[in-house]
């Protein structure tokens, strides 16, 4: 259970991610996955047969729904549709977001083809605009643990693994939190290629506090993830997540 | 802090996806982070990362090239080939990135069968401790190849990573094997790894 934070800033999802790397020995039959999982046919699939990747693509809620697949990864991504008018863009808050993607998710999970895994993931990638790098700052000074001096500082870019011991069931299971603050800027610019290069003219500049977070499973973990514990390991994945962007960066 | 640092680790763009063929003036956006150095994006611990990595074009071509010319060169167990001394040099260069490459080379059936068995051997003598899993993960995935060159270059080179985390997959593969002389191969190894 996840205390609000006084603190908190009020994130909005610009883009979700599950990785699954599947077990050496698992067989990757993925031809309905897309069908099973979203309800209806991709609106686009790309191939590359040589590199052996495959991806879908298509509209899913209020956002872009992916799927691509290679020899060794397999990435589920929801991200925002692109709108040169709004520059930070979002999906919503992350609880709400988060819920319906790891509930699609689950469908996957439930899937026979779905793959034992020897790695899972979230990633998500949360926005909130703000009117300048100063208030940024000042709102990560109340998340991090840094003192920060919001006017006499820039580049200010704090990633930071906190590794936790898992609950979801699997012993020695341990769950990397990697998560990364910067203020982003959006620039709204007039491009014109020349023969000497690009002239570039920005129209309007626009500041965000960004968070990219990046939960998974550790590496050194021996064991396979069967396919009846990927619910579990992900709703963790996704709550360590909601953890970091509430509370900020804790132990 | 320009409207073009098109390079910066967030929402990247590439200059093509900016200017496809045409001259038209183009209303467009740059998300960024602000951070002034260019190399801000190396993550101190890459290891508990689970972005996915790029591939270069440039070395994706140099490892197709290697591949394309090993088709012209006679492989030897034990004994290093020219094809393998190139191959370990682009993965000490490129690390994970070349092993990206020589994945879906070898996994997507890209490449001839003796040179992937080649490969496979000499990624498992590799001394690279950064790219220990992944090399790793690729020969006990090519333990369920349907090619039995590679199926023993698997065997092979999982003897030379002297790895016990294999043994549960050599294990599997032997109870799938067809072919006599691999599966003793793959006996001898697991032998070999389950006394280590």
């Amino acid at each position: 259970m996840v205390t609000t934070s006084e603190n908190a800033i009020p994130w909005t999802v610009a883009a979700l991610r599950l990785t699954l790397f599947p077990a050496p020995s698992a067989a990757i039959d993925a031809s309905s996955w897309w069908t099973d999982v979203v309800g209806e046919d991709p609106e686009s699939e790309v191939s590359n047969p040589r590199a052996g990747h495959r991806s879908y693509d298509g509209s899913w809620s209020d956002g872009r729904l992916a799927l691509s697949m290679k020899a060794d990864r397999i990435d589920w991504r929801l991200s925002v549709r692109e709108d040169p008018h709004d520059l930070f863009a979002g999906l919503g808050p992350l609880d709400s977001v988060g819920n319906k993607f790891r509930e699609l998710m689950n469908r996957w999970f439930a899937l026979p083809s779905c793959p034992t895994a020897l790695r899972v993931a979230f990633g998500a990638i949360l926005h909130h605009p703000v009117l300048t790098r100063e208030a940024g700052y000042r709102l990560f000074s109340n998340l991090l643990p840094l003192k920060i001096d919001p006017v006499g500082s820039t580049d200010l870019l704090y990633q930071i693994n906190r590794p936790r011991a898992s609950n979801a069931g699997l012993a020695g299971l341990r769950v990397n939190r990697l998560a990364k603050w910067v203020v982003a800027i959006g620039t709204l610019a007039t491009l014109v290629p020349e023969l000497t290069g690009v002239k570039s003219t920005p129209l309007t500049t626009k500041f965000a506090c960004n968070l990219e977070l990046d939960m998974n499973t550790s590496p050194d973990f021996q064991e396979v993830i069967a396919r009846d514990s990927l619910p579990a390991v992900f709703e963790e994945l996704v709550r360590f997540g909601g953890e970091i962007a509430q509370l900020g960066d804790t132990p | 802090m320009t409207a073009l640092s098109i390079d910066r680790p967030l929402f990247r763009r590439s200059l093509s996806e900016l200017f496809p063929k045409s001259d038209e003036k183009l209303h467009t956006f740059v998300v960024t982070t602000e951070n002034a150095s260019a190399t801000v994006s190396a993550s101190p611990d890459t290891k508990a990362s689970t972005s996915s990595v790029g591939v270069s074009a440039a070395v994706w071509s140099e490892a197709t090239g290697l591949f394309e010319a090993a088709c012209d060169e006679s492989f030897y167990d034990g004994i290093d080939s020219q094809f393998s001394r190139a191959l370990t040099a682009l993965v000490v260069a490129h690390r994970a990135t070349a092993i990206q490459v020589v994945t879906d080379l070898i996994v997507n059936e890209q490449v001839s069968s003796e040179a992937a068995s080649e490969a496979l051997r000499c990624v498992g003598r590799m001394d690279d401790p950064f790219s220990h899993s992944d090399r790793r993960w690729l020969l006990e995935r090519c333990l369920f190849s349907p090619d039995e060159l590679v199926r023993d270059g698997a065997g092979s080179g999982l003897l030379a990573l002297n790895d016990a985390h294999a043994t549960q997959y050599i294990r599997r593969a032997i109870q799938n094997e067809t072919d006599p002389d691999v599966r003793f191969k793959l006996e001898q190894v697991l032998a070999r790894l389950e006394s280590r």
